[in-house]
């Protein structure tokens, strides 16, 4: 895997302050994907974002948080895109539901693909505040910023999101769902990221 | 005079449920919607952070909540960790070679 690290230091030039959009490419497309289901289609819009913002660069206002000013660039993206297709990438065929037909058998853990497929059925915006609080390490207050919402709202689409995810994967806390045991990446591992 | 004009209009994607809020997508803005005042450092925007929606939902048990977010980070994690694809790679050497990312 090529680190962002890695492609900052390829050669010896003046620093440009845009390679430090480089290393937010890795956690870019891991929100691309979140958001399009569709490896594919999250790479496409990774690099409209990359464009974008290494070529509007001069907009971004130096002290803010450069990280928000990505993810923002990608989700307008991600929400053109939608639009001008008029369409949202749903689950029509009925693929997700029947994925998630029967009570995962969690055997003392939760498997991951199980829970990639309950997020996917999640709404974009239950899923991305997820993503951004959840997952990603996002303060309520930047992943407002970034979405451009209030903070309580942020918090009220990743409880909501939350407590959907805990209804699909049937979970009520009673039984331990040992969540960073290994075997489950395998499932991962080979989960389509074309869901949709 | 009146106020109204602080409040600028909700964007098209708002649920009805958040139709009220003083939202500022700035998916609808100029120059790449990018709206400053959210994305400042430090912005809190606390008086907007009251969410009648978010009080009325009962709260998910703590663990099951951190266990929840654990997969997640886990999830993230695998994804993260995934290959730039080439294409990627190659718009980055041609952006940082003085190219406009053209073919």
């Amino acid at each position: 895997m090529m680190s962002p690290a890695t492609a900052t230091r390829d050669h010896a030039r003046p620093a440009d302050p845009r390679e430090e959009i480089l290393a937010h490419l890795p956690s870019l497309r891991a929100f691309a994907i979140t958001l399009c289901r569709d490896a594919t289609l999250a790479d496409d819009l990774v690099q409209d974002t990359l464009l974008k913002a290494w070529q509007k660069f001069h907009l971004y206002q130096p002290g803010t948080q450069l990280r928000a000013w990505l993810f923002t660039i990608l989700r307008n993206g991600f929400y053109s895109g939608l639009r001008k297709r008029s369409r949202e990438v749903a689950d029509s065929d009925g693929a997700l539901t029947d994925q998630l037909a029967s009570k995962p058998h969690h055997d003392g853990r939760l498997a991951l693909g199980e829970l990639a497929t309950a997020l996917d059925r999640l709404p974009t915006e239950q899923r991305e505040a997820l993503i951004l609080v959840g997952a990603m390490g996002f303060s309520v207050d930047e992943a407002a910023a970034t979405c451009g919402c209030a903070p309580g709202t942020i918090k009220s689409r990743a409880n909501r999101g939350r407590r959907a995810l805990a209804a699909m994967l049937q979970l009520d806390g009673t039984e331990t769902t040992n969540l960073s045991h290994g075997p489950s990446d395998g499932v991962l591992a080979g989960l389509p990221t074309q869901l949709g | 005079m009146t106020q109204t004009a602080s409040r600028p209009p909700s964007p098209p994607l708002c649920p009805p449920s958040e139709a009220t809020e003083p939202r500022r997508d700035p998916e609808l803005g100029p120059e790449l919607g990018l709206d400053r005042d959210i994305v400042r450092s430090g912005g809190t925007q606390t008086k907007r952070a009251q969410d009648p929606e978010a009080r009325q939902e009962p709260d998910l048990d703590p663990e099951l909540e951190r266990q929840i977010d654990e997969n997640l980070r886990r999830l993230y994690q695998n994804r993260l960790e995934q290959d730039l694809p080439d294409d990627l790679l190659d718009l980055v050497a041609q952006l940082r070679d003085g190219g406009d990312g053209k073919k």
